[in-house]
């Protein structure tokens, strides 16, 4: 005789599933995570948007990780262009990378995980049973929060990171309490890794991961054009849509993604283990727990976030520092005039399109020709 | 005193709604001293589903049956339903193209299984449920989550303001990225709130808050024209929000 039992909805967690278990008697035959996320449809959305659109719908997709949607989807409207950004642009697209990471890790491991390893229910139980450690976290989360208010313009949603450039820059000011606040959570960072390096799980190890991450060493940690996974391989984003396969699963909205057929593993613990480049603070806490982390299955993640944390505001600092040495001044946005070619039925006011293409009119129904000129930034009247 | 009891809950969205009182750090403990939360499943386990509460703050559009089961069933349990965010307000990003067949855009992403997809034009409460009360935002600020959770402690609900954001972008002395560098800028029509975060840092409004009440949508309409900007653009970004507008609404 077997039963079912439904876990639904899924709870601390971002987004909508629920968890079925399927029973012989005593013994559980299987278990089955379903993602029950409406479909948003965004691939839909974008079919005919100005590329300037692109970025601000697809930060939409999460609101806890939308810095990395901006930042990924401009990378990807910049290549499309074949346009670069300044030295001050990529640090601040940098700088609110890493408090992302602050604030997601700090949610994830003191809201939603910690009160599991206290055995109540929710932040507000632990508000009672263990308000140092809440408070702690809260207080982690409000730096990484105060990185992506002063950089991004607001605390979700950043605003300020545009294709080919950015609004306007951190001041001095604005940099010195960011400083002040990420100093003062370095402690508590290394608290953090304590804390949650005191915990061991309760089962039996699970199957191991076969991770995947960026390759790191071409660019600052988390940025980059390459791929690898625990296999050795390796391939370019150019390559993306021959590595990997995405599968529509039968009641769940959520696609899955294959690498060359299998599932991977990514995020922090896929990182570490795939050997991300770490700031001085974090590589030593990464040494005092590797072997807690290499090769472990996905329980080790919230171990791995933990170390990420220490990286994250370490690397913070030094953005900071860098930023306050060279005193950038604030940069006008380059106005952006796509090739011809990819300009879609409307991009840009006429008077940006009139200056660089005084032929459009007369335009061949093919178009430039591949030699043309490649698609240009150039400052508008 | 009883506290009062409050449930908070997503449909379609990013839940950045609900992360926006997640991120009221200073603020959160005492939050969760004020209020019974029994049911807030990003945040809680073990909620009470089926409780009546107080209030029910709800975030996200109503895309799916399921979506407008759980609001069918937070509104005939709660005594106020509070509308948390642009796209429980307006419908938000995730309703831009309700102009276009759903089964047309639910096929670009789901290809040949298209049809087995449960989804239909992602729409605002307002279109199923009555609403108490609103915070219009994508995302909403923290200022307004607090000053609710606060009037409510008193037995009211907030005073938000009824102009538009170009009037807090004027006072903060920002320069007119519409008029003085011929941007398209949404400010005039859009409610205010925010204090005009983005044209603060250098950046167009790009109409997260909807539509102000009263907004002289047709004057805007004519002098982004007058700019160059082709109307499909300009009608582009306004949908990005709502998309819902009187092109010819004139105050």
């Amino acid at each position: 005789m077997s039963s079912v039992i439904d876990i639904r909805p899924l709870t601390r967690v971002e987004g909508h599933g629920r968890v079925s278990v399927f029973l012989d008697g005593k013994r559980v035959e299987g278990v089955r995570l379903t993602l029950t996320e409406s479909p948003r449809l965004f691939e839909a959305l974008l079919v005919g948007k100005g590329f300037e659109e692109v970025p601000a719908i697809i930060c939409r997709i999460c609101s806890l990780c939308s810095s990395v949607h901006r930042i990924t989807s401009l990378m990807a409207v910049e290549k499309a262009l074949g346009i670069g950004v300044t030295e001050q642009a990529q640090l601040h697209r940098e700088l609110i990378l890493n408090g992302g990471h602050i604030q997601s890790h700090a949610l994830h491991l003191f809201c939603l995980v910690l009160p599991d390893l206290f055995g109540v229910c929710g932040f507000t139980d632990l508000a009672e049973k263990a308000p140092e450690e809440l408070k702690r976290g809260l207080r982690i989360k409000a730096a990484g929060n105060l990185i992506q208010e002063t950089v991004g313009g607001r605390l979700i949603h950043p605003v300020t990171l545009i294709p080919g450039g950015m609004g306007k820059p951190v001041g001095r000011e604005g940099l010195l309490k960011l400083k002040e606040a990420l100093e003062a959570i370095l402690p508590d960072a290394a608290n953090a890794l304590e804390l949650f390096s005191t915990f061991t799980s309760p089962c039996s190890a699970l199957s191991p991961s076969s991770f995947m991450a960026v390759e790191p060493g071409s660019a600052p940690p988390l940025f980059g054009e390459r791929l690898i996974t625990g296999d050795g391989e390796g391939f370019s984003v150019d390559d993306y849509r021959s590595a990997f396969r995405e599968e529509v699963s039968p009641d769940t909205h959520a696609k899955k993604s294959l690498v060359n057929g299998k599932s991977v593993t990514v995020g922090a613990l896929a990182r570490l283990n795939l050997g991300m480049e770490l700031a001085p603070r974090a590589a030593a806490a990464f040494e005092r727990c590797r072997d807690r982390i290499v090769g472990a299955d996905i329980r080790a993640n919230n171990l791995a976030q933990s170390v990420e944390l220490i990286h994250a505001v370490e690397r913070s600092l030094e953005i900071i520092d860098i930023l306050l040495d060279r005193g950038f001044e604030r940069e006008k946005p380059e106005k952006i005039c796509p090739h011809p070619q990819l300009q879609l039925r409307w991009s840009r006011p006429l008077h940006c399109r009139r200056r660089h293409y005084p032929h459009r009119h007369q335009s061949s129904p093919h178009g430039a020709q591949p030699s043309g000129p490649r698609p240009v930034a150039g400052r508008s009247g | 005193m009883k506290k009062p009891t409050m449930a908070i809950a997503g449909l379609t969205a990013c839940s950045g709604c609900q992360l926006t009182l997640l991120n009221c750090e200073a603020e959160l403990p005492e939050v969760a001293g004020c209020f019974d939360l029994i049911f807030f499943p990003m945040g809680i386990s073990g909620g009470d589903e089926c409780a009546s509460v107080d209030v029910a703050i709800v975030e996200g559009a109503v895309s799916t049956p399921d979506d407008l089961e759980t609001l069918l069933h937070l509104r005939s349990r709660s005594r106020f339903l509070v509308a948390f965010g642009t796209c429980a307000l307006w419908g938000g990003v995730a309703a831009m193209k309700n102009h276009e067949s759903r089964t047309e855009l639910t096929k670009i992403v789901y290809h040949d299984v298209a049809g087995e997809v449960l989804t239909f034009n992602p729409e605002p409460f307002h279109f199923f449920v009555t609403v108490d009360f609103a915070i219009p935002g994508c995302p909403p600020e923290k200022d307004e989550l607090l000053a609710l959770l606060s009037s409510l402690l008193r037995g009211s609900f907030p005073v938000f303001p009824i102009y538009p954001v170009c009037t807090e972008c004027r006072n903060r002395e920002n320069r007119c990225l519409l008029v003085e560098d011929n941007e398209l800028c949404l400010g005039p029509l859009i409610q205010a709130g925010c204090g005009a975060r983005c044209p603060a840092a250098g950046i167009v409004c790009e109409g997260c808050r909807g539509p102000v009440a009263e907004a002289n949508v047709a004057s805007e309409m004519e002098l982004l024209m007058q700019k160059g900007f082709p109307r499909e653009e300009i009608i582009s970004r306004m949908r990005r929000f709502c998309p819902e507008w009187n092109y010819e609404q004139r105050h």
